[in-house]
């Protein structure tokens, strides 16, 4: 799952990054009103975790901005103030949820969690599909209840394409959504994890459509 | 006390000056009455002196008149009129009978009126003058008095005095009178800026606003100035104290991150006590953060919709935290306006709420109702509840009845200090079902009281 974290206090930022990484977030990060606007309205996240008090441009119109341009994916607002005027205003201004500093890191990624299996029409953070399980919270994937033995990457993928459901998804969306800016991608590299994917949960798990990219196959 | 009241220190110069005109007013009409007296006694006497001088016989040498004066009191002894002719030449004299034995002393170097003493002790006016007449060859030379008892002149200017007094009197009290109705109309202006200060007292008009008499616009202004100062402070400390708090805090979410990487490193206990204490010191800094964000003022001047306040924070709450998972259920009467502040009521509402999503196990109930002149909510939750004996105790500032889950206890204590600020109250039960019940009582606003369903 892809995160903006945007957030200008750098401690808080490597605190949140740190536990997003361990819980299987692709996270970036941005500091300035401007950049954390231009990435979220030209660029492709599974959740974003707005501070309100950003230099440059603040947190609400920021995600006004994205509202009206008709970016909807969950924003959960990251602030200091909690005055419950200004939940409200979080709230309708189109934040999906909205958290007070400090915070237990624990609850972030639940929370996030919870948006992002929202967002895909997805109720419990255990999801089927097929023989298999994929446990959000225990980051596992188990074949009638045995647990896989899956790679971060791998275990990325399978939740990436689990959660995008009837979806294909690009070389390109795969790549931005499992690995980090600054990663050197290999050309081969989706097609390598993809074909890792199959060796170990079966070959139909992910179907090649040709000429666009991967989806969940058929009857999973 | 005058010198505190400009009514009662213009009163008082008032009845300085017309009693001090009164006075003087006085004094000069009884001078000016005497003066006229003076002048008619003055006349009547040159009168009688002209005819004495027409009547003296200088043929003998005791002076006589050669026929009598013709009014009678002239003839009638201490009759009030007399007259006396004496020969400077031989200091003989001849007298009106009503001198009777009694000889006037005249004063021959007097030509105007003068004051002599009468017969039987009586107070005589007098006018003397030297005639020099000729008879042939010889010029005898008479002193001629003519004169008049002074008493009647006496008792006439005594009874001006009177009369002028009864006149004086009621004038000086009715001058007094339309003067205390002038002070009172012309302060009545002051009384509008009394009104217009009390009225920002109060807090129902942020400034003096009103129609003011234009010597008193620079006052208004001074005030209004002094006003926008004041309101200028207020909100930059309020704007300090939640830079102060959103500094303050993002240290501490950062310490709370601290406490993680601990935690990691297998420094669990550590770990905990750093982030207890961060919670704690970000709960208060919240808790007087919102204190000094509550509207202070003390009269009816809000309106804020109840139903609007429950409604948008139920939209919160059912999509973050354990809100989320609860069955929420509001039975709101038809809408009313409370006399609170709209920041202060969502406030209100939602730290009650958030207090009820925070122990409730499944359900919320959220009924509402109104009075003729309060509107009731009533939060009712089906968690643990409160041992009936502490019921008393929630809403005191920092008390935690229950340990285990996060929270300083401010939550319902921030709803106590909103109540008290707007004159509202809050109530503790136990549900039915074993959990808690918050009841709120708020005023409603000015004209919604008198809608009465």
């Amino acid at each position: 799952m892809r995160v903006l974290i945007a957030e200008d206090d750098d401690r808080i930022a490597e605190t949140l990054t740190s536990a997003l990484v361990k819980a299987g977030f692709l996270v970036e990060r941005e500091r300035d009103g401007e950049s954390i606007w231009y990435r979220g309205d030209t660029e492709s996240f599974d959740v974003v975790v707005l501070d309100l008090g950003l230099p440059q441009m603040d947190g609400l119109t920021i995600l006004k901005r994205w509202r009206a341009a008709d970016r909807m994916m969950p924003v959960l607002i990251l602030t200091a103030r909690g005055q419950w005027e200004e939940r409200v205003d979080g709230i309708e201004a189109g934040a999906d949820d909205y958290v007070v500093k400090p915070f237990h890191m624990q609850e972030i990624v639940a929370r996030l969690r919870a948006l992002v299996r929202r967002a895909n029409g997805l109720s419990s953070s255990r999801i089927l599909f097929g023989k298999y399980m994929l446990d959000l919270r225990t980051m596992e994937v188990t074949a009638d209840g045995m647990p896989m033995d899956l790679t971060p990457q791998e275990f990325k993928l399978v939740s990436l394409l689990v959660h995008r459901r009837g979806q294909v998804l690009s070389q390109l969306e795969i790549t931005e959504h499992i690995y980090n800016q600054d990663y050197e991608r290999d050309s081969n590299a989706v097609e390598v994890l993809v074909a890792r994917v199959r060796k170990r949960l079966g070959q139909d798990v992910v179907r090649t459509k040709r000429g666009f990219g991967y989806t969940l196959g058929d009857g999973y | 006390m005058i010198a505190h009241s400009l009514r009662l220190r213009m009163m008082g110069l008032a009845v300085f000056w017309v009693v001090l005109s009164l006075i003087a007013a006085g004094v000069a009409l009884q001078y000016l009455f005497s003066i006229n007296l003076e002048r008619t006694t003055r006349v009547e006497l040159e009168a009688a002196l002209a005819r004495l001088a027409a009547i003296i016989v200088t043929d003998t040498s005791a002076p006589s008149l050669s026929s009598p004066l013709p009014d009678p009191r002239y003839a009638t002894p201490f009759g009030g009129r007399y007259w006396q002719v004496q020969a400077v030449d031989n200091d003989l004299v001849a007298r009106s009978r009503s001198l009777w034995d009694f000889i006037i002393d005249p004063l021959e170097t007097t030509e105007g009126l003068h004051h002599s003493d009468g017969p039987e002790g009586r107070h005589l006016i007098a006018l003397t003058r030297r005639l020099a007449i000729e008879n042939g060859s010889v010029t005898r030379e008479y002193l001629v008095t003519a004169a008049q008892d002074h008493g009647p002149t006496h008792d006439a200017a005594q009874q001006f005095s009177v009369d002028l007094m009864q006149v004086l009197a009621p004038l000086g009290a009715l001058i007094l009178l339309l003067a205390w109705m002038q002070i009172k109309l012309g302060l009545a202006p002051v009384r509008t800026v009394e009104n217009a200060i009390e009225a920002v007292r109060q807090g129902s008009k942020p400034r003096l606003e009103g129609v003011f008499p234009s010597e008193l616009h620079s006052l208004v202004q001074e005030v209004n100035d002094l006003l926008d100062a004041r309101d200028a402070m207020t909100e930059g400390a309020k704007a300090r104290a939640a830079d102060l708090a959103h500094g303050l805090k993002t240290p501490l979410a950062a310490v709370h991150g601290i406490a993680e990487k601990l935690r990691e490193s297998g420094q669990g206990a550590e770990a905990d006590m750093l982030q207890d204490l961060s919670f704690e010191m970000s709960e208060r800094i919240d808790y007087q953060l919102r204190l000094a964000s509550l509207r202070v003022r003390t009269a009816h001047a809000s309106r804020a919709s109840l139903n609007t306040a429950v409604l948008r924070t139920l939209t919160v709450l059912k999509r973050t935290g354990r809100g989320e998972l609860l069955n929420w259920s509001a039975e709101l009467a038809d809408d009313c306006q409370v006399d609170i502040d709209r920041q202060d009521l969502m406030e209100l509402v939602g730290v009650t709420l958030e207090n009820a999503a925070k122990w409730a196990r499944t359900r919320v109930v959220i009924r509402s109702w109104r009075t003729e002149k309060h509107a009731f909510l009533e939060i009712c939750d089906d968690g643990p509840g409160v041992p009936p004996e502490q019921l008393s105790t929630l809403g005191i500032r920092g008390r935690r009845l229950d340990q285990s889950l996060p929270g300083s206890g401010l939550g319902l204590a921030i709803a106590y200090e909103i109540l008290q600020i707007n004159h509202g109250s809050i109530y503790f039960d136990i549900a039915p079902q074993g959990g808690l019940i918050v009841k709120m009582q708020v005023p409603l606003a000015r004209g919604d009281s008198q809608e009465v369903s």
